[in-house]
């Protein structure tokens, strides 16, 4: 009898020996009940429009534990290698001090916490160099002072080639005048920066940068701690421009950023954000942070009330049950399920917790490849658009979550949201209409069969057109993955498209094969769509991203479009006064209409995430844009 | 014996070099950039002339701007001196990469082999001795249900029972969030958070179980058995001097091959568990192409098959004299 309970004892031995080592460390559901029994308003809705500093009275301390995805983390935390989005949340909280900040409503501003005075002069090239003053007053996390000292060497460091022989990003300063020179080598001053004093120095933008609605994003530039990174090395200017003294070199830098214990890579021991470091363990992907004392706060006066903040990673599946939990304190349903799910546990009383609904700032779109085949043709791009029910289809993918838009912007874009009751007059929702589909196609000469004579609806099955005296078969390939988005359009368009004499070929492949197609990589231009999901920042370079440069395409052109409508009228943004908001979003209507005629691409949706959260948080307030790193900083916790 | 070890070191030098150049073959023709995905993210921060000065400097980076057949000697000469190479997508040496998920790996799997062994083997035993009762029939279906179910759904369900309806277990990860243990306490944490992959892991020792029910009941039926009892000696001596000796060499197979995978990583327990392992990072790696991260883990695992083999083979001869290795 012993031998036979022992097999079956030691099965559950393990088990019931360790659970008395469990608990402490985190809420439980337990307190959160004990906590529901106090006056705390719960089930509510958070609009984005109540973020704003922490009252002066919040209370300092607490824990905030966020979820990460398991094995996301990698061992950065400082940007410049390998930091992802996970890894990005926690630095984002420990740099700070840049000259030009982005404001609440998502202008660009300089900070006046860092930046005393400031004086932008236009040069004769064409360059603009803007003399900086910065606070005395400001202190990195181990309490030295900041100076223009370790301004002008985080811009010289972040553009050096022996940054970069740490397999680093080296093109912080990209946009000035000499970066090439420095940043090659081949001089050691970098002429577009300037020390002009303990606290005072100058960039030069370069004239092929200017003009530009959003030139103060390239001013945005953040101190490195030049005795920490660098000792013994100085910074020095003798009328050419900043430099470093030969003390800098790549050995000193593998040494003080790589060192796996030490490194500022892997520690950011001193930093001049609100939190600094207290603890990294990759092994249990476990990142602490605690408040650094010496931050002054935002352009607005926040500062940090959150004690500590801690990661815990946790997989999907068990996402909501670690939140129901109260192991972590935020949960993110992206999906229709999850929301419902988790909105009925809210409504039905069983849920605690509070909820933001955040504007994705992601669009899914069929980007048309528009130099080669079919799809060069704005009719056949149009018509495209008028085989697809991009309402149902949406509809079906997001259970209603998301919606239509009609051009290259989301619900999170100010601009957008701005202009929104015009642009929706004035832009064509393409919705499902054959006959327009068809009209398109006749007006952009797609009235020809195989033999070269008339198309006949009926007894022909794919149009062509005469291009370069040559049969052009309307055809177009498709490249895409193999997600649930893709499966339902290449369920439903092929169909469609025959209807209208169109051949709709797809492929599915491998991401990396995508983005191979997409560069043309050792590849012949094959595909003329590619199903992507693209993220539209509030600050976009419009005349970049369509421009027809030959060096620019598929590089910041990514459609390879070109389109005299689009060319005019983001030109028209570029020269635009940056203090000018109202004109910007006047031709920023332009640009939208002649996106929306031009067609780069067709999108199908943008999408909502409902982001639930602890109620002990206070005055945290999901919002587009922000992750959770920018909500925290304006939260404070009440147990 | 010392020349049958040499002529396998021998061939599993052989072997590997052979592995070597296939898998880098193999991984060269998987379509797609690990230089161009590596700077991806920099194509509309920068002018086109610094993207493609990046690009070249990641292609220099990872070696790509050599021919193949010196990226080869190059990569095999390191992997020979233990450099395994840099990865694209972490931007760091593979061997700093590999180090704490191995570490999780080797410890989960080193405590779920020895509740393994030492419940899947007494069980697998009494399972023989007492062939076609109750007890084997119930242990026989009830670790079939325990293979049958894949490990997605089991480790879902045990999560649901033991962390969520009756909370003895956390529901995932591997320390207590903000608890900040060290020493003993810290042990002691890092084993509460394992137990539940391992309960779970421990679901599918069915095989085991009859692996060694099958040997002992090959063993029981043979003629020395029937000797030995006909000798008169107690049962507990036939089973366990006689029976189960034999019943051990097929058995070594199973354990020695045990030893290699303790550091093969487990995709779902590590996944639904967040136990930050091994078997993750593989198939992150295949994923994102990194390919150096996923060559120097695949011929890790393929020289530790190699040595396990001769491992085996050694093993094989010390409990069963009959085998003669030449």
């Amino acid at each position: 009898m012993k031998r036979r309970m022992l097999a079956l004892l030691l099965a559950g031995a393990m088990a019931f020996s360790v659970t008395a080592c469990g608990g402490g460390g985190v809420s439980s559901k337990d307190q959160r009940k004990e906590d529901s029994k106090s006056d705390k308003q719960v089930g509510i809705e958070i609009s984005s429009e109540e973020q704003g500093p922490p009252p002066e009275d919040a209370p300092v301390g607490g824990q905030f534990v966020v979820g990460i995805s398991p094995g996301s983390l990698t061992p950065d935390m400082r940007n410049g290698w390998a930091a992802n989005a996970t890894n990005s949340g926690f630095i984002a909280l420990m740099e700070g001090y840049d000259t030009v900040i982005e404001k609440r409503d998502r202008t660009l501003d300089w900070d006046p916490v860092v930046v005393k005075e400031h004086e932008v002069t236009a040069n004769d090239d064409g360059s603009k160099t803007y003399r900086i003053v910065i606070n005395d007053n400001l202190k990195w996390s181990d309490g030295t002072p900041i100076t223009a000292k370790d301004y002008v060497f985080g811009i010289l460091m972040n553009s050096s080639p022996e940054y970069a022989a740490c397999e680093a990003d080296a093109t912080r300063g990209w946009a000035l005048v000499g970066f090439n020179e420095f940043n090659s080598g081949e001089k050691k001053e970098f002429s577009g920066v300037r020390l002009l004093g303990d606290y005072e120095f100058s960039v030069t933008m370069t004239a092929e940068e200017l003009p530009n609605y959003f030139e103060l994003s390239n001013i945005s530039y953040s101190p490195d701690p030049l005795a920490a990174i660098a000792p013994g090395v100085d910074v020095k200017d003798d009328g050419n421009g900043a430099y470093l003294t030969e003390e800098y070199t790549e050995d000193l830098l593998r040494k003080t950023l790589l060192d796996p214990e030490t490194g500022f890579r892997y520690k950011n021991p001193v930093v001049c954000g609100p939190y600094k470091l207290k603890n990294i363990d990759l092994s249990t992907e476990t990142v602490e942070l605690e408040i650094n004392e010496e931050y002054l706060g935002t352009y607005d006066g926040t500062k940090p009330h959150v004690q500590s903040i801690i990661s815990k990673p946790v997989a999907t599946e068990t996402a909501r049950d670690e939140f129901e939990k109260g192991t972590i304190d935020t949960y993110g349903a992206g999906t229709a399920e999850k929301i419902e799910a988790a909105m009925t546990k809210i409504e039905e009383g069983e849920w605690e917790f509070n909820y933001g609904i955040v504007p994705g700032s992601n669009m899914t779109e069929l980007r048309f490849v528009c130099d080669f085949g079919p799809t060069q043709f704005e009719e056949v791009r149009r018509a495209i658009a008028y085989i697809l029910d991009r309402d149902e289809m949406t509809k079906q993918l997001t259970g209603g979550y998301s919606h239509v838009v009609d051009c290259y912007a989301t619900d999170a874009s100010s601009n957008y949201l701005a202009t929104k009751d015009i642009l929706e007059k004035e832009l064509t929702h393409y919705s499902y209409d054959l006959e327009k589909a068809k009209q398109e196609l006749i007006a952009g000469g797609w009235t020809l069969n195989e033999k070269g004579e008339e198309y006949q609806e009926g007894v022909d099955k794919w149009r062509y057109k005469e291009v370069d005296g040559e049969l052009m078969k309307l055809k177009v390939e498709v490249a895409c993955g193999e997600d649930d988005y893709s499966k339902l359009y290449n369920t439903v368009i092929p169909p469609e498209a025959e209807k209208i004499g169109m051949e709709y070929k797809y492929t599915s492949m491998d991401f990396a094969l995508i983005i191979n197609h997409m560069n043309r990589e050792g590849v012949d231009p094959t595909y003329n769509i590619f199903y992507s999901s693209v993220g539209v920042p509030e600050i976009v370079y419009y005349w970049r991203a369509f421009d027809d440069a030959p060096e620019l395409m598929g590089l910041w052109n990514q459609s390879r479009i070109s389109d005299e409508g689009l060319k005019t009228t983001t030109k028209a943004m570029q020269k635009i006064d940056p203090e000018d908001t109202e004109e910007f979003r006047k031709a920023y209507v332009e640009f939208q209409k002649a996106w929306n005629k031009a067609l780069p691409s067709v999108p199908m949706e943008c999408g909502v995430s409902y982001s639930f959260f602890n109620p002990k948080l206070k005055n945290y307030v999901p919002r587009a844009y922000d992750g959770w790193s920018g909500c925290i900083l304006d939260a404070y916790i009440e147990e | 014996m010392a020349k049958y070890i040499l002529k396998r070191l021998g061939y599993i030098v052989i072997v590997f070099f052979l592995l070597s150049f296939l898998l880098f073959g193999i991984f060269k023709m998987v379509p797609g950039d690990p230089a161009r995905l590596m700077v991806e993210g920099q194509k509309m921060s920068v002018s086109p002339e610094q993207y493609e000065m990046l690009y070249q400097q990641a292609r220099e980076r990872l070696g790509l701007d050599k021919p193949l057949p010196v990226q080869y000697f190059s990569w095999f000469g390191n992997i020979l001196r233990g450099d395994l190479g840099y990865s694209s997508v972490y931007r760091l040496p593979v061997i700093e990469l590999i180090g704490p998920p191995m570490k999780n790996t080797i410890a989960l799997n080193v405590v779920y082999y020895i509740f393994l062994f030492l419940i899947g083997i007494p069980l697998g035993i009494k399972c023989a001795v007492k062939k076609d009762t109750v007890f084997d029939t119930s242990v026989q279906v009830a670790t079939m249900i325990g293979i049958s179910i894949p490990f997605f759904i089991s480790a879902l369900v045990f999560i649901f029972l033991f962390a969520i309806v009756i909370p003895i277990f956390p529901i995932s990860g591997m320390v207590t969030t903000g608890a900040n243990y060290t020493g003993f306490r810290a042990f002691l944490d890092y084993m509460y958070h394992m137990a539940l992959p391992v309960i779970v892991s421990l679901t599918g020792m069915g095989g085991l179980i009859r692996y060694v029910r099958g040997s002992l009941l090959d063993a029981l039926s043979m003629d020395y058995v029937r000797t030995a009892r006909a000798k008169g000696l107690k049962e507990k001596t036939v089973i366990y001097k006689h029976a189960f000796r034999n019943a051990l060499i097929p058995i070594t197979g199973w354990i020695v091959g045990s030893i290699v995978a303790i550091f093969g990583g487990a995709v779902i327990i590590e996944t639904l568990f967040s136990w930050k392992g091994v078997g993750k990072l593989l198939i992150d790696s295949l994923n994102q192409h990194d390919y150096t991260v996923a060559l120097s883990m695949q011929m890790f695992y393929i020289l530790l098959g190699l040595a396990s083999n001769l491992i085996t083979d050694l093993c094989y001869c010390i409990v069963d004299p009959r085998i003669k290795l030449d």
